[in-house]
């Protein structure tokens, strides 16, 4: 179960970076994507604790950095980081299954993940991280509802995490 | 009486054998035929209006299932003419291709855009060609510009796998393009840098560098990754041009939408060389 689950987890993440490189990419606010990875990576975090979602964002570093081909340690860092923290959530007491939680957690998730990848990757612009942040939070904001649905759905079982 | 019926038949067959040889109708013929005539137009008139309110109703019918037929056969044909103007567009984006193809004669393989970059940090289109096909690091890409009627820069290939290819944007902040204003009598060098919002800036321009909104930006030849000179890049839309700054700088539209772009012409470097990798970013 706990196997079926990890793998039903690569995929979906697998899934979503396809669907942001083929679909997303042609749907742009304001000129800036979401990130539906970084998404699910914070939903699966607060959902299932810190070390699925550290996992999750490992994956998904790697798989950005594998369509990108750049930034790896960039990409890594911020996403595990971010899937970490969105898994400690659970230790201040908030619901899990609350769906306002992960809005919260994903506008909050966005401005941590970007903010590190801005640190780690000095060479953009202030004005410019700050327009792509913005947009790019409220975008993630609004698929959040939907990455929520699909990973409750799913039921996956991780055991105790 | 049956002996007077007699008698009045025998005289009217006489009488109609003696007309008829005449030509003529007999008198009772007249007189039965004067009288019928209203009727039976009446009833011709009736039977034929029946006869086609029937017809009507049997061919409602038909016609009810004969639209339902061409509605199907319609939507059917619509279908078809949305796949043939899609073939139309793929076959005049291949023939623009072709064209570019014999504007440059050096090696080049055409591609298909397969998908765009996932981040918002780096501008950058996968191709469905790789190092199976014969692509190379530093290969530029092109494609078709609609507004020049030729190919414009897109970017250089800065990663290939064996069936695909990462194409570095000229829009992303880690390119550097060295390009030049194309203008008789203007030629202003620079560096074409990517900055990271869909646009380029033409930097470190000398500061008497007389360059125009509108002007046409070219690749200078100048530089490692882009030894080609004369490909368009994009168009000048606007100079800045600071007190305290040595240089001024332009800002560069490019001529390729790069939301939109499907298939682009792959071209070999001039000099491969696939160690190359000091203009990597």
């Amino acid at each position: 179960m706990i196997i079926r689950s990890y793998g039903l987890l690569v995929l979906l993440l697998y899934l979503a970076v396809v669907l942001q490189a083929c679909v997303f990419s042609h749907l742009p606010w304001q000129g800036v994507k979401p990130d539906l990875l970084l998404v699910c990576v914070i939903v699966v975090g607060v959902l299932h604790g810190p070390h699925v979602g550290a996992g999750a964002g490992f994956w998904g570093g790697l798989l950005m950095f594998a369509l990108v081909g750049r930034y790896p340690g960039s990409f890594l860092v911020s996403r595990t980081l971010t899937g970490f923290l969105a898994g400690w959530l659970e230790k201040w007491g908030v619901s899990r299954e609350n769906v306002w939680i992960h809005v919260l957690a994903v506008s909050f998730g966005t401005f941590l993940c970007e903010g590190v990848f801005f640190i780690l990757y000095p060479d953009i612009r202030f004005h410019n991280w700050g327009h792509v942040f913005l947009f790019e939070a409220l975008y993630n904001t609004v698929l959040t509802p939907f990455v929520f649905l699909v990973f409750t759905a799913v039921r996956l079982n991780f055991g105790k995490d | 009486m049956y002996l007077l019926l007699f008698v009045v038949m025998v005289v009217v067959v006489v009488w109609h054998n003696r007309t008829r040889e005449r030509g003529r109708a007999s008198w009772p013929e007249d007189a039965v035929t004067l009288v019928a005539r209203p009727t039976q137009t009446l009833f011709a008139r009736a039977v034929s209006r029946l006869s086609e309110g029937w017809s009507s109703l049997r061919e409602i019918r038909h016609l009810r299932q004969e639209n339902q037929r061409l509605k199907a056969l319609l939507a059917e044909k619509e279908i078809q003419v949305e796949a043939l103007k899609e073939a139309h567009f793929e076959v005049e984006r291949l023939r623009q291709l072709v064209s570019l193809k014999a504007q440059r004669p050096g090696r080049s393989l055409a591609a298909e855009v397969i998908g765009h970059s996932p981040s918002n940090w780096a501008q950058t289109l996968i191709l469905n060609v790789g190092r199976r096909h014969g692509v190379v690091l530093n290969s530029l890409v092109t494609a078709y510009s609609s507004e020049t009627n030729a190919g414009a820069l897109v970017g250089y290939v800065y990663q290939v796998s064996s069936y695909t290819a990462q194409v570095l944007l000229i829009t992303d902040a880690k390119s550097g393009v060295g390009a030049m204003v194309q203008a008789e009598g203007r030629r202003a060098v620079g560096v074409c840098k990517g900055n990271g919002q869909g646009g380029c800036t033409l930097q470190y321009l000398r500061k008497d560098a007389d360059v125009r909104v509108g002007d046409t930006i070219v690749t200078s030849g100048q530089g490692q990754v882009f030894p080609t000179k004369g490909i368009v890049l994009g168009r000048v839309t606007s100079v800045t041009r600071h007190d305290y700054d040595s240089s001024l700088e332009a800002e560069v539209k490019p001529y390729v939408d790069f939301e939109r772009l499907e298939e682009v012409l792959v071209l070999w470097p001039e000099f491969p060389d696939e160690e190359k990798d000091s203009d990597q970013p």
